[in-house]
């Protein structure tokens, strides 16, 4: 069976210049639901999410003992997030919102050199199609 | 606008870093008890003894509950702006709008992830699924596979960790009276750097000098 990729118009034309190997057994659907982010949106978001996973937790206790902001930073960029739920990866993906997912997808697409590098970037295309259609209500208040 | 006054320099060498109020459950709750620590105003107290986060979530989810709790919150202005200097009565009822409208997205959204876990992963999508079925698998897979491959794209783990930390850790300081200013404006500093970093539109936050969590990351393998 084909198996779709949902795409923004822009993303397309960089799909298009995949290998055509590649782009076999893909069907492009364009992304066609939008959701202009802003700062305040993002950061009600942030501040709604709640984590559930002691592993996650640890993580956030540390963050809140850090004096400064390489600190914070280095904790980032050492944190190991394999092993985290399914359930808490969505909430993530959800408070981090769909234009921080737009920006993942276009940096993972142009990298794309394997089948499962696809694989891999239609994951998050995924993720990115059903966060859009589940922010009904907020994308409707300014 | 998420930041404003001072500098996040001014902010770890001076007074507090202006955050506004954003009026979430947890903080409406929080600026609910103190106001009851407040001498007088006993009626006040009253009207807002069975406002715990859960309820308040409830009022904000719907236009009348919205209009309570600003009725509450603006009437008494001079009292929360007491227990958090960055209440703004002016801002409030937009904020208070998004707030509800996030919280009946978050609502709905952690419905679908509950009928997401009731799918088996292995199960085989064909033609015939049903669109809504179909839907569900795919997310079940993405996520499966995105847990499964984080460690490859170190992008996909910064900014998920950047919004984790960011996240949780300025929910968790703003209007936390205990924390130092300094802490404070590290969070504000994190937030408004991975808000930036990550390329989210808007304008409106103030200049503030500080790491960008992605900086040096590998975007692939």
């Amino acid at each position: 069976m084909m198996i779709t990729i949902h795409l923004t118009a822009d993303e397309k034309t960089l799909f298009e210049k995949l290998p055509a190997d590649i782009q076999e057994g893909w069907t492009v659907e364009e992304e066609k639901q939008t959701f202009q982010d802003t700062p305040d949106r993002a950061r009600v978001r942030l501040s709604l999410l709640r984590i559930e996973d002691p592993k996650m937790l640890q993580v956030i206790e540390e963050a809140k003992s850090k004096e400064s902001a390489d600190d914070v930073a280095s904790l980032i960029l050492d944190t190991d997030l394999s092993g985290i739920s399914e359930r808490e990866l969505a909430k993530l993906f959800f408070a981090i919102g769909p234009t921080t997912l737009s920006t993942i997808i276009s940096a993972m697409l142009v990298q794309v050199k394997t089948d499962q590098d696809l694989k891999d970037l239609v994951a998050v295309t995924t993720v990115r199609n059903v966060v859009l259609s589940s922010m009904t209500h907020s994308s409707k208040v300014e | 606008m998420i930041f404003s006054g001072a500098s996040s320099q001014a902010g770890l060498e001076g007074g507090p870093e202006r955050i506004e109020f954003m009026p979430t459950p947890r903080n409406i709750e929080t600026a609910f008890e103190k106001v009851r620590e407040l001498p007088n105003q006993v009626e006040f107290k009253e009207r807002i003894a069975d406002m715990d986060a859960e309820r308040i979530s409830t009022l904000l989810q719907s236009v009348e509950g919205q209009e309570e709790l600003c009725d509450l919150l603006i009437n008494q202005h001079d009292s929360f702006q007491q227990v958090d200097v960055n209440f703004d009565p002016e801002e409030l009822k937009s904020h208070v709008e998004l707030v509800g409208a996030t919280l009946k997205d978050m609502q709905e959204y952690d419905e679908l992830i509950r009928q997401v876990e009731g799918v088996d992963p292995e199960a085989e999508i064909t033609v015939d699924t049903p669109e809504a079925q179909k839907k569900l698998g795919l997310f079940r897979r993405a996520l499966g596979s995105v847990g499964g491959f984080a460690k490859k794209h170190p992008i996909v783990t910064t900014v998920l960790a950047a919004g984790l930390v960011s996240g949780s850790v300025a929910g968790v300081l703003y209007l936390s009276g205990y924390l130092s200013a300094a802490q404070a404006g590290v969070a504000a500093e994190a937030i408004h750097e991975f808000i930036e970093g990550t390329g989210i539109a808007g304008g409106g936050i103030g200049e503030m000098p500080g790491f960008n969590p992605l900086e040096g990351v590998p975007l692939g393998k």
